[in-house]
């Protein structure tokens, strides 16, 4: 039993992992997924790893790209953050063979696990992380000094172009190596020590006259955070961690006599450490709102109704999803009220050059029947993503609105390249059966009903005059009842009570079979207001 | 040493021939094969890129012959033929003035097909060595990552000039270059760090100028050089985008205001001249004729945006240009009016030959890059007349253009393929001003269109590659100084 017990830890941990991100988190990898499209091409290939950290990128694409299904994405990241703690327990280990302080190797898994809470932390840097330990763990099985030092200085060049600025951890875990593990200070080690220091003092400079990004970025590595701007403490946290917690093993002293004690500690203050990540990490709100997109995403406007209901909404996204799946459920008309409204943004939000909220915006201009409103919302997210990504998401809607409009030719070069991924094939191979097939899209129910919806005569968007463009949108196919019930309410949300009235009678064809109960609401307060109106 | 050879030789020819499979029976087809990109009867420049090619749609193999003079080249592949630069370089070489033969058979549902043959002529007229392009998404308001880059058009090679990545959250465009000289640069970067990044002789000269005066609507945008470099023509204007709701129409780009500047780049100094500045009247898209002493560009009534943007119509015009005094003369000329037309213009580019001047006519509008029916015409300087390159054009969107230096050849940028991502096509154009069949530029593999999600705009040709000091030209953006234009008002 005790001679497990280092792996007895690592599967508890990995199972914590696990637990945390398949049933805690689940949205938080929906959401991870939707943003990049991985693609099994040369292509694809030699665009991702054509740039600095271009291997690890192309990596942690592939591994997010099972995030798809949440509970595979646990249990990928649960794997790989056991390696990690396996990579730095086989590195400390070796360097002292009998310690007591084995649970420490868990603190750089744990900080990763805090920092993967974060939405925008990005798989790149798992992969990044394990090439370099896995590539220093190669440094230590390499008894002669000059090779060792012939590896060190030319493979961390290499190693700089496979996964960033990580390599500097490379760099410094082969001289603690050198030093604490082969205890070598001859002339291989120090020539091995001054060309790994200079080389990542200044390999990112010189790849500066090469290559076009910030100094800065080529120092730190590209792709570990979704938005190119983050502090350095992002970086630093994980890679000193890495490289700290081999040396600790060695320097501080054993407790032999004090074991039960020591490992007590540790395993407490690891739990400890474990209780901080999450409660500094976990972010119960962004949860519950990627939740409400999902649903959305899923067409699941059942759930949304029924998990609004155990605690109504309040941002503008997650009451826009809301609105949504109330009208298209044909609830709007008498429910909308029963939960907390924002104001217009949380029926209609306006534009925002961002890439989450436009998306959810274009799911409900799709649904409404604004075909070309919803294909620029989507297009938009997908063209904010800060890191340059492409989406699934947004590549499969853009093919449906480019087939809704006719438009086959676009709509075959997004499903063509749909059908180089894992789980957008399927959708494509469904949907090019589509493609100038005017039979079988009018057989469609979403696609044929879309396309009785869609504007027909050219009006310019305005962001100013929505009220307007439902308008037109319900003159031209008046059996739409979203676009009718999305104008009253919005002539509700805003309190133009004149314009309701005035609107009010157009919805008899949609054939109601009870004046809905919002409707009377106002009706009797315009009655009340103004008696003429009567 | 000898028997070993032969028998390696023998060996490779075996294994050579049983990885081809022999057309036998095939059905006669009295048609062109349907490839992409569609190279059938093109005429080519002799250095050129090979013209890699796939059946569209898609088949079990296809076998290509291409026949010379001298050589013979055969392929067989499954998805598309990949020629060997050397030996497409050898065979263009031995076959210049002359044309190709390219016989195609496509095997499908175990039976061949054989296509009727169809020609590549080889032009005796040499082509630049290579094109300037952005590439960007076909996106509304936002953009992702974007850049210019320079592609080698006898190989495949594509490098960036500038991409976004440099400074973060920027956008470049508006790449210009002296006569396709690219000693001679400029382009823009726009964004917190923005620039105009001049470069007058060569690498290490890059100037980054704000281009914005206190006469001036906006920055400049739109450059052309004059032909002795000392010149740019800009255009200012203030620009704002709308979007459509019908399906086949998308992106509205208007102008609410434009004028046209010239900038002296020996006395920092931006030329205003009040004909074409004036209140009444949107004037864009400048360039200078072949010799430099007219400024040609469009202009068009202004009215009210956006109520009126279907009403605006832009009428091809000019100035003369003094370039020794830097003044302008006293009347405007309108060369095709938009009143006659019915129609508007953009995009004027004179052939550096002073013989034509090519242009986009479409609907309506500012932005002949958004409308399905814009199309390429042609202006005979001498007789005043144009015509529509009916040989050209297609039913989608034709947009910019560019001359070689020798204005024997034209590239310019069309949504032909699939109506949204606009491709290089390269044409050749006779002494008589009568153009061949455009080519699509090639590509090493033809599904790289497919999978591509960017836009190629603005193609400029370029007679030796472009040079840009990365580093340089990434801090000076950064630290933000930036040399200012000066004015001075002329008659």
């Amino acid at each position: 039993m005790k001679q497990y017990i280092n792996q007895i830890f690592s599967l508890v941990f990995g199972l914590a992992v696990f637990t945390f991100f398949a049933f805690f988190y689940q949205y938080h990898l929906y959401y991870q997924e939707q943003y990049q499209l991985f693609l099994f091409t040369g292509d694809y290939f030699t665009q991702m790893s054509y740039h600095i950290g271009g291997l690890a990128a192309y990596l942690g694409s592939f591994l997010t790209q099972f995030f798809y299904y949440p509970k595979l994405g646990a249990i990928i990241i649960a794997i790989l953050l056991v390696i990690i703690q396996e990579l730095i327990l086989f590195l400390s280990t070796m360097m002292k063979r009998q310690s007591y302080w084995t649970l420490l190797t868990f603190i750089p898994s744990i900080i990763y696990w805090n920092m993967l809470c974060d939405e925008n932390t990005m798989m790149t840097g798992v992969a990044g992380l394990i090439i370099t330990l896995l590539a220093a763990s190669l440094y230590m099985l390499i008894e002669n000094g000059w090779t060792r030092m012939v590896y060190l200085i030319a493979f961390a060049p290499l190693l700089y172009v496979m996964v960033g600025g990580v390599y500097v951890v490379f760099i410094f875990l082969s001289i603690v190596i050198e030093y604490f593990y082969f205890e070598n200070a001859s002339t291989s080690a120090i020539i091995g020590t001054v060309g790994g220091v200079l080389i990542a003092v200044f390999l990112p400079y010189v790849c500066s006259f090469f290559v076009q990004a910030p100094l800065n970025r080529l120092y730190w590595g590209f792709d570990w955070y979704r938005f190119p701007i983050v502090g350095i403490g992002f970086y630093l946290s994980i890679w000193v961690s890495v490289v700290l917690v081999p040396i600790l093993f060695v320097v501080i002293p054993d407790m032999k006599k004090h074991a039960f004690f020591c490992t007590t500690a540790q395993f407490v203050g690891v739990v400890l450490l474990i209780v901080f990540a999450l409660y500094n990490g976990y972010n119960k709100q962004k949860e519950e709102i990627m939740n409400y997109d999902f649903l959305i995403r899923s067409k699941q406007w059942d759930k949304v109704i029924q998990k609004a209901q155990k605690k109504s909404p309040n941002t503008p996204m997650s009451v826009a999803d809301l609105n949504l799946a109330l009208a298209k459920t044909g609830q709007m008309s008498d429910h909308m009220f029963d939960f907390f409204q924002r104001d217009p943004q949380g029926l209609l939000p306006d534009f925002q050059r961002d890439f989450t909220l436009p998306l959810v915006t274009s799911e409900i201009y799709y649904q409404l029947g604004f075909v070309n409103t919803a294909q620029r919302y989507a297009f938009e997210a997908m063209e904010a993503t800060p890191d340059y990504q492409k989406s699934g998401r947004v590549l499969r809607r853009l093919a449906e609105t480019n087939l809704i409009n006719g438009e086959y030719k676009v709509a075959y070069k997004y499903l063509k390249i749909l059908q180089k991924s894992l789980f957008y094939r399927k959708f494509a191979n469904r949907t090019m059966a589509l493609l100038w097939n005017e039979k079988a899209i009018n057989a469609d129910p979403e696609y044929a009903w879309l396309r009785k919806c869609r504007p027909q005569k050219d009006f310019l968007f305005s962001e100013a005059e929505k009220d307007m463009m439902l308008g037109t949108l319900f003159v031209h196919n008046r059996k739409n009842r979203m676009a009718f019930e999305y104008l009253m309410a919005y002539y509700l949300l805003t309190g133009n009570m004149q314009q309701f009235a005035k609107c009010f009678p157009l919805g008899k064809s949609i054939g109601y079979d009870h004046v809905p109960y919002t409707y009377q609401q106002a009706l009797k307060y315009l009655g009340k207001q103004m008696p003429q109106s009567k | 040493m000898k028997h070993i050879n032969i028998f390696l030789f023998v060996l490779l020819s075996a294994f050579v021939t049983s990885c081809t499979k022999s057309v036998t029976n095939p059905i006669d087809c009295n048609e062109y094969p349907k490839i992409y990109p569609d190279y059938v009867n093109v005429t080519i420049p002799q250095n050129i890129a090979p013209l890699n090619f796939m059946a569209a749609p898609s088949v079990d193999l296809l076998d290509v012959v291409i026949k010379g003079t001298k050589t013979t080249l055969h392929f067989q592949e499954d998805q598309a033929i990949e020629i060997p630069i050397k030996k497409w370089k050898n065979i263009l070489k031995e076959n210049v003035g002359k044309s190709l033969t390219v016989s195609v058979c496509f095997y499908k549902n175990k039976q061949w097909k054989k296509y009727k043959d169809f020609v590549i002529h080889i032009s005796g007229d040499t082509i630049d060595y290579g094109l300037v392009y952005r590439l960007i998404a076909p996106g509304y308001e936002v953009y992702s990552k974007m850049g210019i880059y320079q592609r080698n058009l006898s190989n495949f090679d594509q490098t960036p000039i500038i991409e976004n990545t440099l400074v973060t959250g920027s956008c470049v465009n508006c790449h210009a270059f002296k006569h396709n000289n690219p000693d001679c640069v400029s382009f823009h970067v726009r964004g917190e760090h923005g620039a105009t990044v001049l470069q007058m002789n060569g690498p290490g000269s890059e100037k980054f100028m704000d281009t914005k005066t206190a006469k001036t609507i906006s920055s400049c945008v739109y450059p052309y050089w004059h032909p002795d470099g000392r010149y740019i023509a800009y255009s200012n204007n203030g620009t704002k985008q709308a979007f459509h709701s019908v399906r086949n129409e998308r992106i509205e780009v208007v102008d609410k205001e434009s004028d046209i500047v010239v900038y002296d780049t020996k006395e920092n100094k931006l030329l205003l001249c009040p004909r074409i500045m004036t209140k009444g009247a949107f004037e864009t898209f400048p360039v200078f004729s072949a010799d430099g002493k007219k400024l040609y560009f469009c202009s068009a009534y202004a009215k009210k945006i956006p109520d009126q943007y279907k009403e605006i119509k832009y009428s091809l015009c000019s100035i003369d240009f003094d370039a020794e005094h830097g003044t302008f003369g006293n009347k405007i000329d309108t060369l095709i009016s938009a009143h006659s037309t019915g129609k508007s213009i953009s995009f004027p580019r004179p052939s550096f030959d002073g013989k034509y001047l090519m242009f986009v006519m479409f609907d309506y509008g500012n932005f002949s890059i958004w409308h399905r029916e814009a199309d390429l015409y042609l202006l005979d300087l001498k007789t005043g007349k144009y015509r529509a390159m009916t040989e050209v054009n297609s039913n989608n969107t034709e947009s910019f253009h560019d001359w070689s230096t020798n204005s024997r050849w034209f590239v310019f940028s069309s949504r032909r393929d699939d109506g949204l991502y606009t491709r290089l096509y390269i044409a050749h154009i006779d002494a008589n001003g009568k153009a061949s069949k455009p080519f699509m530029l090639p590509q090493r593999n033809p599904m790289q269109n497919v999978y591509n999600l960017f836009s190629y705009n603005v193609p400029e040709f370029i007679i030796r590659p472009v040079k840009i000091n990365v580093k340089r030209t990434g801090s000076k953006l950064m630290d933000k100084k930036r040399d200012k234009f000066g004015y001075k008002e002329v008659k």
